[in-house]
């Protein structure tokens, strides 16, 4: 079979995500399971389920699962902040056992096959060792089932404006721990990447802070429960000051009140309504001076990074997107700005109906930071949000020839063993 | 020589009137010296006169010698003594004594009774059994002594069996008793393993019913798994033609620049 349609027919795409892993060959959309592992501990317990294995993943973990001490023991999420630790062997573990099951799901018995050509996702800060790990684990897994016939890996901000068919763009990547800032002009580049060390996780604690102010300290210690308050309370303001005022004067419209379903949990929020806001403006511009008062508490954001500058941890996304696209070349930082594209679930946020005066989305906030540095940019949340990066993976494992080599200067190609 | 009434004759002549007085007389045989010595040892032999035997009894004759010197009713006495010792060997005991001498004076006929010790005695050569031995009596006593002894001693030695067969029950039971505590011990593990087995039975009526749980997960594991991806070893790609592309992969610009990379 020809080259290019072989490529077309067995092209298998990998998003390593922070929560979950998605993967599977070419078509409409992936298979999804947590990028997680359980490993079994008690012999015992292998002995009763009828298991040689002591690692567990894909959906079946959750058969698995002991006590609590058990489970935060055991249950590995290898990628913190898109980052495995090079000495990390469990995690590295779960990366290789969570890559061959879902190789081994799309097992082939025909004859034409000689194995996927596989494009995996990283974060675009991963460094060198990890690609050389991932290319390790395939190789490995290919000696041991055929499934593999090439690997190449990319950066999620780039499949993110692949599948966005956009070739030049600024990609802003937006997850649990981080939000990354990826110019692209036909490749990634690299040295204008932005990394704030922010993300959902402060959206989080400033959440679990308003519940503590309200008089709910001991839902405040509830992780599952205040991020499910974060998203159903949670608001963007258009602007802070304004939409504060709003709200004082106004408790009545923007209180807010919600029982978890099935339990007898419930929160309401009436004469604090007004800090919905901060939930939404924390991830965006936590230099407001009114979380002044919250680091005061120990509450600190730690410092981001732009290439070899640092980035000061409360700098205003519009200024960190800036400082990012300041760093490519002049003549397409205009055509950048026009087509920023927002990933990721911190990015998610819903505008209730008769707010639209003092709340918006993601797409406006970030146009309105920028529109203080003079810049009109056109700013759109990702086609698909869920499977942007997978789709990236895919259309690359289908266009790059087969017979590029994989170069480390350019980190591009395919890497190949056979 | 005769003084009042009374021949003394030399020792040996009174054994010769005697003996010819029993043999003759009585039909009694006189064993000889050596015979007695043999049958009844060299002290009998020594201490008794004549040992004479009449059918299967045997009898004995004590001859004192009788001088002026000890004629008295003590020196009687003692050989009276002295024969009464052998009413248990022999059937009959006799002492020789004098015609003369065998008077109330000196003889007390029921003290020779209850010896069952007979006299007789002699006067101018003539002998004749002045009073008869009873020792047949003494004898039957005796007898029953020796039964007794016998019985005595089949006694002892059912005795000596008998402690050897309790001595060797004494062994077995030692032996018994071991074994006891050997089966003992044996039944104590028993009935803790046979607590151990009911836990065993327990632990494994539990796996069991894990064992059950688990496969109805695994069943629903794999029910799920069936959803969540169609189709997996028998699955065949269908090869995409530019017309039946995703969406995502219709019109887009990165194809035309990926595909130029080198």
């Amino acid at each position: 079979m020809e080259v290019e349609r072989y490529k077309r027919k067995y092209s298998f795409g990998e998003d390593y995500g922070t929560r979950f892993y998605k993967f599977g060959p070419i078509r409409e959309k992936p298979d999804i399971i947590e990028n997680a592992g359980y490993f079994i501990e008690d012999s015992l317990i292998k002995r009763l389920y009828g298991i040689d294995k002591d690692l567990i993943v894909g959906p079946e973990y959750r058969d698995y699962l002991g006590t609590k001490e058990e489970v935060q023991r055991n249950l590995v999420y290898p990628m913190k902040d898109g980052i495995i630790a090079k000495e990390d062997e469990r995690a590295w573990r779960v990366i290789y056992e969570v890559t061959k099951y879902g190789l081994t799901r799309y097992k082939l018995m025909e004859s034409e096959f000689k194995g996927y050509c596989v494009t995996a996702a990283l974060s675009a800060v991963a460094p060198n060792y990890m690609y050389e790990k991932i290319f390790e684990i395939h190789e490995k897994i290919d000696e041991e089932t055929g499934l593999v016939r090439a690997v190449s890996v990319i950066p999620q901000p780039l499949a993110v404006a692949i599948a966005n068919k956009e070739t030049k763009c600024v990609v802003v990547e937006s997850g649990h721990g981080n939000t990354q800032i990826c110019p692209i002009s036909l490749r990634a580049i690299s040295d204008a990447i932005a990394v704030l060390n922010r993300g959902g996780a402060e959206a989080d604690m400033i959440t679990a802070e308003i519940l503590r102010d309200a008089g709910y300290a001991d839902l405040a210690r509830e992780e599952t429960v205040v991020r499910r308050i974060k998203e159903m309370i949670g608001l963007i303001p258009i602007d802070l000051d304004k939409a504060i005022k709003e709200a004082k004067s106004d408790p009545e419209k923007y209180k807010v009140s919600y029982r978890f379903p099935g339990t007898t949990i419930k929160i309401e929020l009436e004469k604090e309504a007004w800090m919905r806001f901060l939930i939404g403006e924390i991830v965006f511009n936590p230099s407001h001076e009114i979380f002044a008062s919250y680091y005061k508490r120990g509450f600190a954001i730690r410092e981001g990074r732009l290439g070899d500058d640092i980035l000061p941890g409360e700098i205003d996304l519009g200024e960190a997107i800036v400082r990012s696209v300041e760093k490519v070349s002049l003549e397409i930082q205009e055509e950048v700005y026009r087509k920023i594209i927002l990933s990721g679930g911190n990015f998610m946020w819903k505008v209730p109906s008769g707010l639209e005066d003092v709340a918006c989305g993601a797409p406006t906030k970030v146009r309105l930071l920028l529109k203080k540095f003079d810049i009109e940019a056109g700013v759109k949340l990702t086609v698909d949000p869920q499977y942007a990066v997978w789709k990236g993976c895919i259309v690359w494992s289908v266009a790059v020839p087969l017979d590029y080599e994989w170069s480390w200067e350019k980190r591009e190609g395919w890497y190949k063993w056979r | 020589m005769e003084m009042n009434g009374v021949i003394f004759f030399s020792k040996e002549k009174l054994i010769e009137v005697i003996s010819n007085f029993l043999k003759n007389k009585r039909g009694w045989l006189i064993l000889s010296k050596s015979d007695v010595e043999r049958a009844y040892g060299k002290n009998i032999a020594e201490e008794i006169d004549l040992v004479c035997k009449d059918g299967q009894n045997t009898i004995f004759i004590i001859i004192p010698r009788w001088t002026r010197k000890n004629y008295s009713k003590s020196y009687f006495l003692t050989y009276l003594a002295k024969a009464a010792t052998y009413t248990g060997i022999a059937d009959k005991v006799y002492i020789v004594l004098p015609k003369s001498l065998f008077t109330p004076r000196y003889v007390d006929g029921n003290l020779l009774k209850e010896c069952g010790v007979g006299v007789i005695t002699y006067f101018s050569g003539r002998v004749e059994e002045a009073f008869p031995s009873f020792s047949l009596t003494y004898k039957s006593r005796f007898s029953d002594f020796s039964s007794i002894r016998n019985k005595i001693k089949e006694l002892e030695n059912k005795v000596a069996i008998i402690t050897d067969e309790v001595s060797l029950m004494k062994s077995h039971l030692e032996k018994l008793d071991n074994i006891i505590q050997e089966l003992e011990a044996k039944i104590s593990k028993i009935s803790e393993s046979a607590v151990n087995s009911r836990k065993y039975s327990e632990i494994i009526e539990k796996l069991e019913f894990l064992e059950r749980n688990v496969a109805y997960l695994k069943q629903k594991a794999i029910e799920k798994s069936i959803d969540l991806s169609d189709i997996r070893e028998d699955i065949k790609l269908k090869e995409t033609t530019e017309t039946e592309l995703p969406d995502y992969l219709v019109d887009n610009p990165w194809l035309k620049v990926l595909r130029k990379r080198r």
